[in-house]
């Protein structure tokens, strides 16, 4: 079933206390953390990490994913509108 | 400084009826940045419960990634979703339309500029790049509707399956760059039917033309005369037209197709 989401910005305190409750971090280079304090690689750029710039935070368990358009869309049609009937 | 447990309760009082956006700037403007001091602990459960019951995605972009939303009800999108439901590609075809969303808007025009120049440039680093930026070239273009008019009459009036439609659009996104003319006014139907013809001696299988009001005028005469000269059946091709005759923008879109044996094959059994 579809699932009514609200997008919202994070200034850089903000994103670091979310991050934290869920043990995740931002590095002095602004990378985002992984609970085991190491850097999150990119989805879409395999060579680079996740920048605190351009992470989006999905909710739930607190994702850290790509911010990219791209990145969004496939959250956006796998979480708010919902499986395709004929895509399973 | 370390807080008092009357202090931290008194902040737990004041977070709980909050959002957690509002929240988590609440906590920032008490000069809490982490949950390592004594009794933080209930705070950091707060935050969690909130962020588990609450429907936020926190994004770079909120204008962006609610626009992107908003595309779920764009008609193209919808259509390309419906025919083709297992298109690996589907995210991109959001993303060329949100790119298309950038270009046509009159108003920041630099701003949107150079927002569309990064989100390519990104793209364009990714594995598979080549290919990637072809579909969102493809989406971000107004021919298109046109593109998105010629799978639904594959599918309608040929019986085109998924699979076939999947096949026939990755064909045409891997040889969209050429493929394409978007008809002027002004443009002499000689300049469109010059245009026809090469890419029929090119052998591109997929040639389209799009037109508004009096380009399409153009369009119409230029597919009947090569008709007449019988360009269409020496270069094996067959002219798909579809118009669009009412509303604000009367257009017609021409598919010329080509027509390999194994086609002419499949059409006679």
């Amino acid at each position: 079933m579809a699932k009514e989401i609200v997008f919202e910005q994070l200034n850089e305190d903000e994103m670091k206390l979310l991050l934290r409750a869920y043990d995740y971090d931002v590095d002095g280079e602004g990378f985002i953390l992984s609970p085991s304090r190491s850097r999150i690689p990119s989805e879409e750029l395999p060579t680079e990490f996740l920048h605190k710039s351009k992470v989006a935070l999905i909710p739930g368990s607190l994702k850290p994913i790509d911010g990219s358009p791209t990145s969004i869309s496939k959250f956006i049609r796998e979480e708010v509108e919902g499986p395709n009937a004929d895509e399973s | 400084m370390p807080m008092s447990p009357d202090q931290i309760e008194e902040i737990v009082k004041d977070v709980a009826p909050l959002s957690l956006k509002a929240a988590l700037a609440y906590l920032a403007s008490r000069k809490i940045y982490d949950y390592a001091g004594k009794g933080y602990e209930r705070l950091k459960h707060i935050i969690k419960s909130k962020s588990e019951e609450q429907h936020y995605a926190f994004v770079p972009n909120k204008q962006e990634a609610t626009k992107l939303k908003e595309l779920s009800r764009n008609p193209n999108y919808q259509t390309v979703r419906s025919l083709i439901p297992r298109y690996p590609y589907i995210d991109l075809i959001r993303t060329g339309l949100l790119i298309r969303s950038y270009i046509t808007d009159p108003a920041n025009k630099e701003k949107n500029k150079e927002r569309t120049t990064q989100i390519k440039g990104d793209i364009s680093r990714r594995p598979n790049a080549k290919k990637l930026m072809s579909v969102i070239h493809l989406a971000s273009t107004d021919h298109f509707s046109s593109v998105i008019s010629y799978l639904v009459h594959l599918k309608n009036s040929e019986g085109y399956s998924r699979s076939q439609l999947l096949e026939k659009f990755e064909e045409i996104v891997s040889e969209w760059d050429g493929s394409h003319l978007a008809v002027h006014s002004t443009f002499p139907v000689a300049k469109i039917k010059a245009f026809c013809v090469n890419k029929m001696k090119e052998g591109r299988r997929n040639i389209f033309l799009l037109g508004m009001i009096e380009a399409s005028r153009r369009i119409d005469d230029a597919m009947r005369q090569l008709e007449d000269e019988k360009a269409f059946s020496k270069y094996r091709y067959e002219a798909i037209t579809i118009k669009c005759e009412g509303g604000v923008e009367p257009r017609v879109e021409v598919t010329l197709r080509y027509i390999s044996e194994v086609d002419e094959f499949a059409k006679a059994h």
